[in-house]
């Protein structure tokens, strides 16, 4: 269903972005396939709206690249910005403009602007066009800057939170068109979002980010299948367990480990007694996120403690945008 | 037009709903060859779904044979799932009824007898992947 | 990007339309007035025959008509007008963009932020300039009666003429822009703009009141058949020259000294004010450009 000629959507090679002395977002490499539903998945603070700005033009990057289809992510550059179409958290609108108003602005600072699609979206979700911004309700205004980020005609949407501050029914309606959209036109989506339960269903891609670190990166299925849930004896639990242990839940005559082990690994590494089951994409996740700041191994850089972000530092020390 | 429904809670992972209420839907004869399936937008759109789910599970239904995509058409059901016989569904109830007794006989609680089902029926699954 | 700037501002555009329309329908009936009685009463003759020294009491009776009447009416918004209306425009500019947020909004259109900025500081310039010079002429076309009997360098709020109502408007727009940027708040830039502008403004009002600079002209002039009684606010001014300013009168020897500022330096005094209001708002603007092309937010 995806015009895929192998460009990827969203790629990025050790990309950093430092505020002072504090590293927002080190090190992350990734390669998103055109088409693709991105969950960018982390805690307040883990970097996902830095990971987002540098995607689309808003801030420079301090070491590597970040690249949509093809072109290098430079700030502040047209060619950047008409890439991406971008809707900041809390959907900020100018409030004393009429809908209408909203819809002028896009059309004058945008060249590839779709006003058809804008009217007719308004129209289905019956939002006069005379109504000020400030009279509409939160769920409206987010779907007025839904339809100017679709409006807009990039090939890439990356949303930050996008529902966080809508009520249950205005996030599904707000979802539904973000995944009819997809389906549609072939959009890449990316979403940032701490809220992981709404998330299996929307993500077909995952960003895992902990203190501005990159702990899983690639396809939901791939992901999952490369994790087992074992439950096995508690003795054992202490000795060797085949793969990474991701976490682990100890009772008194038995564990419950979550590992990162292929196949082949959980074959010749499984004994009689212990049992493998499969890991929901929700486990996985809220596995990784409580995990203390490390990558999987294979990614991992030599740690550095003079470096100023450290091992140690928690995933909360005091980096927003 | 037929319509998808969700259950999040469920554990069972979306596209296997969707598999599984295709499948459901010919058993009870709500579908029939030659019936149209739903976009993969109008799912996607409907259900709040990432889009390529659908697509998985339509692929797993034409895996199956039970429905195939015409280009530029949409996807239509290929053939009708027969219910099992009804001789045969029978016939399995009375060794059922027994185990059953057996069970409540060994002093199984329903639970046990629910936690034995399932690991005979994964220990099964293996069997036949492996 | 026109289009949004003036949306954007719109209702600022509406309210200097009408402060002007507000200017000119109390100044215009009153310039009208004064042009009448002005010609009525022969002064425009007496002027070209005699530079006034042959009406005294018509020119007293006219000063005292039009020198205090609407001029007064007018002088408090003339003071206030620049530096309020510079920073009411120049703060929300960048100020409320960052405050409330819009600013992810509006920059991650297709228009680069550096563009953005430009383009909607070059149009809101222009339309205060626009603004300056239509008050400006008013007000020129309005004192130009009373500039013939008195002196345009008599530091008048009133006398908006010449280039400081409009630069001393930039001025405080400038300012407040960069505060705004500086502060990421409204408010709080429109009172940092306005204690800036004060500095400037109050360093004018020196320099046209207790420190002259330049340092005024000084002439004697020889008493003959005993000094007149030629005091300071004498038409024609005791320098014999219409137009002077003239500061200070004293008797020495048998010599009034006059210490008086030349009509001629009406443009330089004008270039040096309105220069360093534009000054400050050409590197305040410039600042404020190059700040936000450098940062990263």
């Amino acid at each position: 269903m995806t015009g895929d000629d192998g460009v990827a959507a969203l790629r990025a090679d050790r990309l950093g972005k430092r505020y002072g002395r504090m590293w927002a977002l080190r090190d992350c490499t990734f390669s998103v396939p055109a088409g693709s539903v991105v969950g960018l998945v982390g805690p307040n603070g883990a970097g996902k709206t830095t990971l987002l700005s540098l995607t689309v033009g808003l801030l420079a990057a301090t070491e590597g690249e970040i690249a949509v289809f093809g072109q290098r992510s430079r700030a502040y550059t047209a060619d950047t910005l008409a890439r991406v179409s971008y809707l900041a958290q809390d959907h900020p609108l100018y409030s004393g403009f009429t809908v209408a108003d909203m819809l002028h602005l896009g059309r004058s600072m945008n060249p590839r602007w779709d006003q058809a699609l804008a009217r007719t979206r308004l129209d289905r979700l019956g939002i006069p066009l005379e109504r000020k911004i400030k009279t509409l309700s939160g769920g409206q205004q987010a779907q007025i800057s839904l339809t100017m980020a679709l409006a807009k005609r990039a090939p890439l949407l990356a949303l930050d939170e996008p529902v966080a501050s809508l009520d249950p029914i205005a996030r599904l309606e707000f979802m539904r068109d973000v995944m009819a959209a997809s389906a549609d036109t072939g959009l890449t989506v990316i979403i940032a979002s701490h809220v992981i339960s709404e998330l299996e269903r929307l993500c077909d891609w995952l960003l895992l980010l902990t203190a501005g670190r990159l702990q899983l990166a690639g396809p939901v299925d791939d992901l999952v299948a490369a994790h087992q849930v074992l439950t096995v004896p508690r003795a054992t639990a202490d000795a060797e367990l085949p793969g990474t242990v991701i976490s682990r839940t100890d009772s008194d005559r038995h564990s419950t480990v979550l590992t990162a082990a292929d196949l082949g690994q959980l074959a010749s590494g499984l004994r009689p007694g212990w049992q493998a089951e499969a890991v929901s994409f929700e486990q996985l996740l809220i596995a990784y996120l409580q995990r203390p700041t490390t990558a999987l191994p294979a990614s991992e850089p030599p740690d550095d403690p003079a470096r100023p972000g450290g091992r140690a530092r928690s995933a909360r020390t005091g980096v927003t945008s | 037009m037929f319509r998808f429904r969700l259950d999040g809670s469920s554990g069972v992972p979306p596209y296997l709903q969707l598999v599984h209420q295709v499948r459901q839907s010919l058993l009870l004869g709500y579908l029939r060859a030659g019936d149209r399936l739903p976009t993969v937008k109008d799912v996607a759109g409907d259900l709040a779904i990432n889009p390529n789910t659908v697509v998985k599970a339509y692929r797993q239904l034409e895996h199956e044979g039970l429905a195939g995509g015409r280009p530029g058409q949409g996807t239509f059901i290929t053939a009708a799932l027969a219910a099992p016989p009804p001789e045969a569904s029978s016939a399995l109830r009375a060794p059922l009824e027994q185990w059953f007794r057996d069970a409540e006989e060994a002093g199984l609680s329903d639970d046990a007898v629910t936690a034995l089902i399932a690991v005979v029926r994964q220990d099964l699954r293996k069997e036949r992947v492996a | 990007m026109i289009w949004v700037t003036w949306r954007q501002h719109r209702a600022q555009a509406i309210t200097c339309l009408a402060l002007f329309c507000a200017l000119a329908v109390i100044a215009i009936p009153y310039g009208i007035a004064m042009r009448t009685t002005f010609s009525n009463d022969g002064l425009p003759a007496c002027l070209a025959r005699s530079g006034g020294a042959g009406c005294p009491a018509a020119i007293t009776s006219f000063v005292d008509e039009f020198g205090h009447g609407a001029g007064m009416l007018l002088n408090l918004p003339l003071i206030a007008a620049p530096g309020f209306l510079g920073i009411v425009v120049g703060a929300p500019l960048l100020g409320r963009e960052l405050e409330r947020g819009t600013w992810r909004m509006a920059w991650t259109q297709t228009v680069p932020r550096t563009r953005w900025l430009i383009t909607k500081l070059g149009l809101v310039t222009g339309g205060l300039v626009l603004f300056g010079a239509a008050v400006t002429a008013v007000m020129t076309w309005y004192h130009g009666p009373l500039d013939r009997v008195t002196s345009r360098l008599q530091p008048v709020p009133s006398n908006a003429e010449g280039l400081t109502f409009t630069a001393s408007l930039l001025c405080s727009f400038g300012l407040a822009v960069l505060a705004g940027l500086l502060l990421r708040n409204t408010i709080g830039a429109m009172v940092a703009g306005y204690i800036a502008w004060e500095i400037p403004s109050t360093v004018l009002v020196l320099l046209n009141g207790p420190i002259h600079f330049p340092p005024p002209a000084t002439t004697r002039i020889p008493c003959r058949a005993g000094c007149p009684g030629a005091g300071i606010g004498s038409v024609p001014p005791v320098t014999g020259h219409l137009g002077d300013f003239v500061l200070g009168v004293t008797r020495s020897g048998g010599e009034l000294v006059v210490s008086y500022l030349p009509a001629s330096r009406f443009w330089t005094l004008q270039l040096i004010g309105g220069g360093l209001y534009l000054a400050i708002a050409a590197a305040t603007l410039g600042t404020a450009i190059w700040l936000l092309h450098q940062r990263t937010t």
